[in-house]
């Protein structure tokens, strides 16, 4: 299933609510949250992204446009890829780093 | 705690996620009975987060202290409180309250409750009521109390909204509340303070009926006035900041 929403927390946090929800059906499906580089100025994302890793969601994995917020994806004890958005070999392989150990965030780059 | 929470935690169902803050007085049980718990800061984080649990197929409640307006939560919500003022503010923005007598009567009410709704776990003798949060906004004491409650229905709500901005400019704390909401007893904890009633022809009989038996009552009734008349009748009461 897919949903939207208009800030960066309000779909993290839904992003995460799922992560916790997949954890109660076994951990056999991820959730995925896609960022725009502007998501990162909603303050309540950071407030969602502590606690996903407070909460250990492991079936949570964020795909994130810009390297700029890299810093505060560290803070709040994500582990954080990046990679070049035009390279979709590098992009999939960073995408499956990120997958092995969760909360992670991929960062799309525009350079490279 | 006490059977009201374990009642709500059973009544929910298995499995169920709960989403709080840092402190959730009266909630034990409640938390013990989720399959998962998951601490976030504000509200309308943790209902979004709620939101997202139920997206994956689950059930969630979340524990608030203050809610949104509830065009701006999902319409699946449940929320669940122990603050009276939380419930009458929920009942002012649109949210079905709830709040049972006993925990016999948290499954059927939830089962008939438009979402989103407001679970209140505070008229039980087993559940601390905590002190209503502190307001940013400096609050004057006028006569006993520093809060008016606000009651009408129908027609009328739109013109309590309007006292209600004008009571706020004169440093009264408002609580507003439907008045078809206020038929027993254990609904008085959605009012308090100093008690404004601002209601129809039966306000008297409300006041009879012995739901107030412990504040100072104010009593405007509204029919054969006209607006202004009210208005400034209501105000009158309120000595200008």
């Amino acid at each position: 299933m897919a949903t939207e929403a208009a800030l960066g927390g309000d779909a993290l946090a839904l992003a995460l609510g799922a992560a916790l929800a997949s954890r109660l059906d076994g951990s056999v499906w991820r959730s995925w949250c896609l960022l725009g580089e502007d998501a990162v100025d909603d303050g309540r994302l950071w407030e969602v992204a502590t606690a996903a890793r407070e909460a250990r969601a492991d079936m949570l994995t964020v795909l994130g446009a810009g390297t700029a917020a890299a810093a505060l994806w560290h803070a709040c004890g994500w582990t954080v890829h990046t990679a070049p958005a035009g390279d979709p070999a590098w992009l999939l392989g960073a995408l499956d780093h990120a997958v092995a150990a969760g909360p992670a965030v991929v960062l799309a780059t525009a350079d490279g | 705690m006490g059977e009201m929470a374990a009642a709500a935690a059973a009544a929910i169902g298995h499995p169920f996620v709960a989403v709080t803050g840092r402190r959730w007085p009266g909630m034990q049980s409640l938390v013990e009975g989720a399959s998962l718990h998951l601490i976030a800061p504000g509200p309308t984080t943790r209902l979004g987060i709620a939101a997202g649990v139920r997206l994956g197929g689950h059930a969630a409640v979340t524990v608030v202290d203050r809610v949104p307006r509830a065009a701006e939560v999902d319409p699946g919500c449940l929320a669940v409180t122990t603050s009276a003022h939380c419930a009458a503010a929920a009942a002012l923005d649109g949210w079905s309250v709830v709040q049972p007598w006993r925990g016999a009567d948290i499954a059927p009410l939830l089962d008939a409750a438009a979402r989103p709704a407001v679970l209140v776990l505070a008229a039980a003798t087993d559940v601390d009521v905590p002190a209503p949060a502190p307001t940013p906004r400096p609050v004057r004491d006028w006569a006993d109390g520093h809060l008016a409650t606000l009651i009408a229905s129908g027609p009328a709500v739109a013109l309590m909204v309007r006292l209600s901005q004008r009571l706020l400019t004169r440093g009264v704390e408002v609580a507003a509340v439907e008045r078809a909401i206020l038929t027993s007893p254990q609904h008085a904890p959605l009012a308090g303070g100093t008690h404004l009633l601002v209601a129809g022809a039966d306000t008297g009989a409300l006041v009879r009926q012995g739901h107030w038996p412990d504040s100072p009552v104010h009593a405007v009734p509204l029919s054969g006035a006209t607006e202004a008349d009210l208005v400034g009748a209501v105000l009158a009461l309120v000595p200008a900041a």
